[in-house]
């Protein structure tokens, strides 16, 4: 009796694990059974692995999105290498164990010919080790420097590391002659590493920091923090703090009674800050690769302004978060490898890929040679003015 | 810089003791502790939010009838799963617990309605700070000054003067006796959850401007409502004033003279101080 129970508990975990590892195959049920590699005719698999539940489903979700027109837009115009494009995709869950069992899937199960995914860093850098071993080139969103300085050669960037907008604002910060500022910074990871970036950038100028506070993520009250900054009368106040936090930070910094210029992280790209802070996010100015545009129209790039009509057409609105660029420009880019390579995967992939040069995407020109896997190193920065995103000279 | 910190501090702690307010409220009618006070908090801000920004009722309106909503909310709460579960022969930790677990569908259950993005909460007193002697205040703020007195005005008449309120507080000292002289228990019972929920559904409103709405809001608030709660003494309703007043301005002081990394540390630990002083917090349980 006991070993009947035991094993029909066994059946059902092992069913259970099976059902959970399902995969979401875009376009066709994925039976085709080309054995990747050196395969030619069937589908070229693009692999898809990040979170597409949680916290950050809308950003997951955004960039599967992205990587789906970009698909599209391929298929139509004939695919690449003469064969179809289809998506296979692995929620990761933002865990980096989820990561390392996606892309395991990915590469050994479903054999994909190439990879985008995480957005997280973290992720990234747990599915490395993986994703190497089995030669498939992998191009990621995540924007930490770290994951790229381990001496993986199969791992790609479609976007600026973070250190890069860290050195653009400080210039603009010096352009500005702001020379006094403060700084209000997460106290988390992301916080810490961008006001260390920030400070280190500004040692190149006549810059001095009067005032250093920070916030634990979450937290809504910062009446303490800005009467201290307030009280040291800076020029500009530099604000590092995540996405969710901003539009309440950038508001109660205005009330306290803050009314210059705040240099601010990538995350005021994010549509929902413009509607949360409202008018006080007028005077904002932060470096990013590119704006989450909710009307193509605003949008000044023909490129851009194309994906986002696309995209509206296909999903319905504008994407919720910029992944979707990251992973539109990952994969066009790996098409133009592969057809570069006049190959579907392996090391002469690889090395096609490391010989972009001139790419144009969302995020401005890509070249990758000699560079390690990072592909773009320049920032445009954006302000906010009337509630509107322009381009600072 | 004082008068600002000051200013700041009375105005957030003016929210925790709401907050504050709810929990003592149900500890001293039903002797229960219920950890839901901060998602009930968040609810209002949401019900507030969906009538005056989605179906785009007039504020006044709006919030009357977010704040009816959450006081319907509470006497559920009460007839429909206190009520059942100590009938069933629950004991605090049981209540404790099942509240426990109601914050976290309803946390859940937010995100899933409304989403888990920050929403936008637009003030009717508009953004822009009132600047008095070097002061800067929100007039958000300002009003959550005024409304918190009110309510507590209120309550405070409705407990001394009404008949319900005086059969409230017998109820509380003693339920059998009060149930004796014929007073309905079980009534004063589910206006003292009602209240709780309604009071924590209007610092919901109030600090939803400032704020945002988002479905983790409540989480920040509700353990330095409960904090403010247990500084004042646990079940006394000025105690919970007096503490959340106490607790906001220190947690600002803290930020603004010692450092903002902190501002937790410092303001719990001024409250774990005060309970070994004073076990029972400042003023003392039913005092009244």
């Amino acid at each position: 009796m006991k070993k009947k129970l035991c094993l029909a508990l066994s059946l059902v975990l092992l069913m259970t694990l099976l059902a959970g590892c399902g995969a979401k195959s875009g376009g066709d049920s994925g039976t085709s059974s080309d054995n990747g590699g050196s395969a030619s005719g069937g589908t070229i698999k693009i692999g898809y692995f990040g979170p597409l539940t949680g916290g950050t489903a809308q950003a997951g979700q955004a960039a599967l999105n992205g990587a789906q027109i970009a698909v599209n837009e391929l298929n139509e115009a004939g695919g690449v290498l003469g064969r179809q494009l289809e998506i296979v995709s692995y929620d990761d869950k933002s865990s980096p164990e989820e990561a390392v069992k996606a892309a395991t899937k990915l590469v050994q199960v479903d054999k994909v010919h190439a990879i985008f995914g995480s957005l997280h860093s973290a992720n990234v850098q747990a599915a490395g080790p993986v994703i190497e071993e089995s030669k498939t080139i992998c191009v990621a969103g995540g924007t930490s420097p770290t994951w790229l300085e381990q001496g993986y050669t199969y791992l790609f960037r479609s976007i600026s590391n973070s250190s890069i907008s860290a050195k653009q604002l400080a210039k603009y910060a010096d352009s500005q002659n702001l020379r006094k500022i403060a700084l209000f910074t997460s106290n988390s990871e992301y916080g810490t590493s961008g006001s260390d970036a920030f400070r280190d950038a500004c040692a190149d100028y006549d810059i001095e920091f009067v005032a250093s506070e920070t916030m634990t993520d979450g937290d809504r009250d910062f009446t303490g923090q800005f009467a201290k900054i307030n009280a040291a009368a800076p020029d500009a106040v530099f604000i590092w703090c995540l996405g969710d936090d901003l539009g309440a930070v950038t508001k109660q910094l205005r009330q306290s009674g803050f009314d210059g210029p705040i240099l601010g992280s990538e995350s005021y790209t994010l549509p929902e800050i413009l509607e949360n802070a409202g008018e006080t996010a007028n005077g904002v100015a932060f470096a990013a690769q590119y704006i989450v545009y909710s009307d193509p129209n605003d949008a000044e790039d023909e490129l851009m302004k194309n994906f986002l009509e696309r995209y509206i057409a296909e999903f319905g609105a504008s994407p919720e978060s910029d992944n979707a660029f990251r992973a539109y420009d990952g994969v066009m880019m790996i098409a133009e490898a592969m057809e570069a390579a006049q190959a579907d995967s392996g090391e002469a992939l690889r090395d096609a890929y490391n010989n972009i040069d001139g790419h144009v995407g969302l995020a401005g020109t890509f070249s990758y040679v000699g560079k390690n896997g990072e592909g773009i190193e320049s920032m445009r920065i954006f302000q906010i003015e009337s509630g509107k995103y322009i381009e600072a000279q | 810089m004082f008068g600002q910190l000051l200013a700041g501090g009375i105005a957030v702690g003016c929210i925790y003791a709401l907050i504050g307010l709810g929990y003592s409220l149900i500890y001293s009618a039903s002797a229960l502790m219920s950890f839901v006070q901060g998602e009930i908090f968040m609810l209002g801000a949401y019900v507030a939010y969906t009538i005056y920004v989605s179906f785009q009722i007039p504020f006044a309106l709006a919030v009357l009838l977010a704040i009816l909503i959450m006081f319907g909310f509470g006497v559920v709460l009460q007839r429909g799963m206190i009520s059942p579960l100590l009938k069933r022969g629950a004991q605090q930790i049981q209540i404790v617990l099942a509240t426990i677990g109601l914050s976290i569908f309803l946390k859940n259950f937010a995100m899933i309605v409304w989403g888990s993005d920050v929403k936008n909460f637009p003030s009717a007193l508009g953004e822009a700070p009132i600047r008095l002697a070097g002061i800067s205040i929100s007039p958000q703020q300002i009003a959550i000054v005024i409304t918190t007195f009110a309510c507590m005005l209120a309550l405070h008449f409705f407990m001394s003067r009404t008949k319900l309120g005086t059969s409230l507080r017998a109820a509380a000292q003693d339920p059998m006796a009060a149930g004796v002289v014929g007073i309905n228990v079980p009534l004063t019972v589910g206006v003292a959850w009602a209240l709780a929920a309604a009071l924590s559904a209007v610092a919901g409103i109030l600090l939803a401007p400032i704020y945002g709405v988002y479905p983790k809001m409540g989480a920040i608030l509700s353990t330095k409502g409960f904090a403010a709660a247990v500084l004042g003494g646990y079940g006394n309703m000025y105690g919970a004033i007096i503490g959340g007043l106490i607790f906001g301005v220190v947690e600002t002081m803290a930020a603004g003279y010692i450092s903002s990394s902190l501002k937790d540390i410092i303001s719990f630990g001024v409250l774990i101080l005060v309970l070994f002083v004073m076990p029972h917090g400042i003023l003392k349980v039913k005092a009244d």
